[in-house]
């Protein structure tokens, strides 16, 4: 079998793995589907050129959502857009619409856009965190590893994330 | 067994990254404990509706991706950064391999020659050895002229 050939297989498995998830990821990261695939089509590139050099294939998946956040930030930078843009407020108290308005929400918003406005709201690490569990797949400690913080603190964001959004969701719920 | 060590635990549930074994304790807490079940209920929802918002890749992005590497022209540098190692490794193993062949001939030369002066040695010893057996054999006398002289002890 040929360098080539094997190369081509190597990478075909490994785009056919984690492209949906990196996707995903990006797409709510950065809520634009064009340039969200223009960031995938790059990274995958990048990747075709390197995977030979990428001798441990557990730290593929690693490179790849590295890269990823890589081309996300580079977005914001070249857009001029602050990461905590998306930041409302820090602490966990939240804060409840008027009821009309509430009412319009659930009658107008599927629950995933609910829940796609609401992490719009949060703050930028823990909203990234969830992304990354969520649409990304990865578990706590691959996130700790490619945010480079501890497990516990991607454990403890990921929970204060669910717990607004579970707050608010039973709020709206029983109005 | 507080509210808040369950949810924690939900979440690791939903995670799959609750121990097997911690499972079934949290839906005994569960059935005793009603805010976390509400808890439970509510993250369950969330978790349908984001596998609901799970996009499918889509075939254009496909096209668009593979099409990008076959135009990719990373395969020369890709081929030799990849092969680098090993062919330094097996020239190294050949450049051994001879160098071994050279002194294992080397070596037999010095063996032989070593053989051929041992046996001319021996054949030098030997040679001596008959020259000092044909020498005339030595008789050694002694003479004993003097007087013996007798004194009586008185």
């Amino acid at each position: 079998m040929s360098a080539q050939f094997e190369h081509i297989i190597d990478f075909t498995l490994t785009y056919n793995l984690f492209k949906r998830q990196l996707l995903n990821y990006t797409y709510k990261m950065i809520n634009d589907k064009l340039t969200s695939e223009d960031i995938i089509q790059n990274v995958f590139l990048k990747l075709f050129e390197r995977i030979a050099t990428i001798r441990n294939p557990e730290s593929i998946q690693y490179w790849l959502f590295t890269t990823v956040r890589n081309e996300i930030f580079s977005y914001y930078r070249s857009k001029k857009i602050k990461i905590d843009q998306f930041y409302v407020d820090n602490s966990n108290d939240i804060d409840i619409p008027s009821e009309e308005l509430i009412y319009e929400k659930t009658e107008t918003l599927e629950l995933k856009e609910f829940i796609m406005n609401e992490l719009n709201k949060m703050p930028f690490e823990q909203r990234e965190v969830f992304l990354l569990k969520e649409y990304g797949e990865l578990s706590y400690k691959e996130i700790s590893q490619i945010m480079n913080i501890n497990e516990e603190l991607v454990k403890s964001r990921l929970f204060n994330t669910r717990q607004r959004l579970v707050k608010k969701l039973s709020k709206i719920l029983t109005e | 067994m507080k509210t808040y060590k369950i949810k924690l635990m939900i979440d690791q549930y939903f995670d799959n990254e609750l121990p097997k074994s911690s499972e079934a304790f949290l839906f005994t807490e569960l059935s005793r404990n009603t805010e976390g079940r509400e808890y439970f209920k509510e993250l369950n929802k969330i978790k349908f509706a984001i596998q609901q918002s799970n996009e499918e890749f889509p075939n254009e992005l496909d096209r668009r991706i593979l099409y990008g590497i076959r135009n990719s022209k990373s395969y020369p540098v890709i081929f030799w950064k990849s092969k680098l190692l090993p062919i330094v490794s097996y020239s190294f193993a050949a450049i051994m391999l001879l160098f071994s062949l050279f002194m294992f001939f080397e070596l037999r030369v010095y063996r032989t020659e070593l053989k051929e002066s041992i046996h001319q040695i021996n054949h030098k010893q030997e040679t001596i050895n008959l020259l000092i057996n044909s020498l005339p054999t030595v008789q050694v006398e002694s003479e004993l002229n003097n007087k013996v002289i007798i004194k009586a002890a008185l």
